[in-house]
């Protein structure tokens, strides 16, 4: 098991999401035995601390219909997961650029009042 | 139940010793390892520390120009084009190829419920040797660019690290493993090599 396997591990594991939701919560509580100039090991399992405990969230809301915990626990296939969210985010976040834009185009049709069209003297 | 009471509880204390022991890369900034029944450990390096092996890594940048035949990584790949050796671009458009592929198997396998075993065993297993490849790929252009100034600086500087960071266990006192870069350059390999790839793992992501 390399030190990656063992971080991501580490990170979902209940133990430590308990540490983690506590020291949201309690600002003093510390994670590890160094305050500062944390390790490169330290800084990733952070962020896989953080990873995890956004997909526990999301599945116990049940956001997504191909989030489970078996995904959660297997690397391989939260991996394809991670990605496959990603791209849907960004899809929907596109559709929502493009449809603001169609409504302001037609809010800047001639002949149609709207905020765009009122001159503030500037 | 009396088997099944036990179980869970080998299982537990199993999870636990697993956990204790992993705990221990996380805990504070500092790897411990055995190597020949001794205890190492690499830690972090402090600010004075970082600044000298910065200072340090300038000095052999100008040494290393000095040398004859001191090529760049831009000349080098240049020059393993040229004479047929090995391809970089070539490399990085495979490198390429398989990271549009390995998308597409993670797209495939996200989508597949938790009941489809075959097909996830499937795609799992088409998803690691992409991955296994890609790692081999980085291997090898890692190993032809070995001789570049670039590498060779890198090189120096883990082991710089490495010669800094490295305290060995005696009498229950951490004291460090070598005095001078002579001394670790004189030590077994397997120790001075195990204990360079643990700092580079520690300075995961921390260097530019």
């Amino acid at each position: 098991m390399d030190y990656i396997e063992m971080i991501r591990k580490l990170a979902r594991s209940s133990y430590w999401q308990s540490i983690f939701t506590a020291s949201k919560e309690v600002g003093s509580l510390r994670l590890f035995d160094n305050d500062g100039n944390y390790s490169g090991l330290q800084s990733t399992f952070l962020y896989w601390l953080r990873v995890y405990d956004l997909l526990y969230t999301e599945l116990s809301q049940r956001e997504w219909k191909y989030l489970s915990e078996d995904v959660i626990e297997n690397d391989v296939r939260c991996d394809a997961f991670l990605y496959w969210r990603g791209t849907m985010r960004e899809a929907e976040l596109n559709k929502n650029k493009q449809e603001q834009k169609a409504n302001n185009l037609k809010f800047s049709k001639p002949g149609k009042i709207s905020s765009f069209d009122i001159d503030l003297g500037n | 139940m009396e088997n099944k009471e036990q179980q869970l509880l080998t299982d537990s204390i199993r999870d636990l010793e697993m956990n204790d022991f992993s705990n221990g890369i996380v805990q504070d900034n500092k790897l411990v390892f055995i190597v020949a029944d001794k205890t190492y450990r690499v830690r972090m390096p402090i600010q004075s520390e970082q600044a000298l092996v910065d200072n340090k890594k300038n000095i052999t940048q100008l040494d290393y120009l000095k040398q004859e035949g001191c090529i760049t990584r831009k000349q080098l790949i240049q020059q393993l084009k040229n004479v047929g050796v090995f391809d970089v671009d070539k490399s990085e458009e495979t490198r390429e190829q398989l990271t549009k592929e390995l998308k597409q198997m993670w797209f495939i396998l996200a989508t597949k419920s938790s009941d489809n075993k075959m097909s996830i065993e499937d795609c799992s297993a088409k998803i690691v040797k992409i991955q296994n490849e890609l790692k081999n790929i980085a291997i090898d252009v890692a190993t032809q660019l070995a001789p570049s100034l670039e590498s060779r600086l890198e090189k120096f500087t883990i082991e710089y690290l490495t010669l800094l960071c490295t305290d060995v266990q005696l009498d229950g006192r951490w004291v460090r493993a070598w005095a001078t870069m002579e001394d670790f350059q004189k030590e077994d390999s397997s120790l001075t090599e195990r204990a360079s790839a643990n700092v580079t793992w520690l300075m995961l992501n921390k260097r530019s």
